[in-house]
């Protein structure tokens, strides 16, 4: 079933589409919120927050953008309303829960600390970019930013990453 | 660390496929969706309740004497409608 397909049925309120479709977004959902959030647990509660929103407000969605981008900017605006809301909390990264991702637990933990060195903007440019495959384009949408401030963020954050990762080949 | 390196670290970091993440979602929207009908329904029973006591003499009265005039009851009961015909 392909996407479009799922996207109308579940706007008709079919739960099973919702369902695939949920299964298919949830790595990109869940992995961008890890990034800007920095702990596993509240990224998947806000996940799970996008989803049920998501589910409300399917008729918002327009086929102009990619549902994945749709999401991700649900996810984005999520994110900045609990960060507001708790700016203590979400500041508190030496808190976090450090739950591995999956696959690779040493990697996930260094690459984590090294996320921490990004300002707030960076991490979501480079968490889009480099985490979840989104294009500089498709970034730029999502955070609401222009295509050349998402580049900027980007390129820095990425030599921010490669300084604090020096030591990693060699670990 | 080079750019192709960065991005595999970025790709064994991802996030897999999770089947208890996908459950707790599904049991969420599905458990809000039900909730959101009960209420819908409820308001429909409601507003149908209004239209008997507009129409039945007796309860008309009591809802008169309530302080509610009939244009009120009767915008209470569209706003009911539409609601229930919102939330099903």
């Amino acid at each position: 079933v392909n996407e479009d397909a799922d996207i109308a049925a579940a706007r008709d309120g079919s739960l099973p589409a919702f369902e695939r479709l949920v299964r298919r977004h949830q790595g990109v959902v869940r992995g961008f919120l890890r990034r800007l959030a920095g702990d596993a647990d509240q990224a998947d509660d806000l996940a799970q927050e996008v989803f049920v929103l998501a589910w409300r407000k399917l008729g918002d969605f327009e086929a102009r953008g990619t549902f994945r981008g749709w999401l991700c900017r649900v996810a984005y605006t999520r994110f900045l309303q609990h960060r507001r809301a708790d700016l203590a909390r979400a500041r508190a990264h030496s808190a976090r829960s450090d739950v591995p991702a999956s696959g690779n637990a040493d990697i996930a933990l260094d690459l984590d600390r090294a996320m921490t060195t990004l300002s707030e903007d960076q991490r979501a440019a480079i968490a889009l970019c480099y985490g979840e495959g989104l294009s500089h384009g498709e970034a730029a949408e999502v955070l609401g930013m222009p295509l050349g401030t998402v580049k900027s963020h980007v390129a820095r954050g990425r030599e921010k990453l490669v300084a604090a990762l020096s030591g990693w080949r060699a670990a | 660390v080079t750019d192709e390196e960065l991005q595999r670290m970025f790709d064994r970091a991802s996030v897999g496929p999770d089947g208890p993440f996908v459950a707790r979602v599904m049991a969420e929207v599905t458990s809000r969706r039900d909730r959101r009908r009960a209420w819908g329904q409820a308001l429909g029973w409601t507003a149908g309740v209004l239209c008997l006591g507009l129409a039945g003499p007796e309860l008309r009265e009591l809802w008169l004497a309530a302080g509610l005039s009939s244009v009120a009851a009767v915008g209470l009961v569209a706003i009911g409608a539409w609601v229930y015909a919102e939330q099903t």
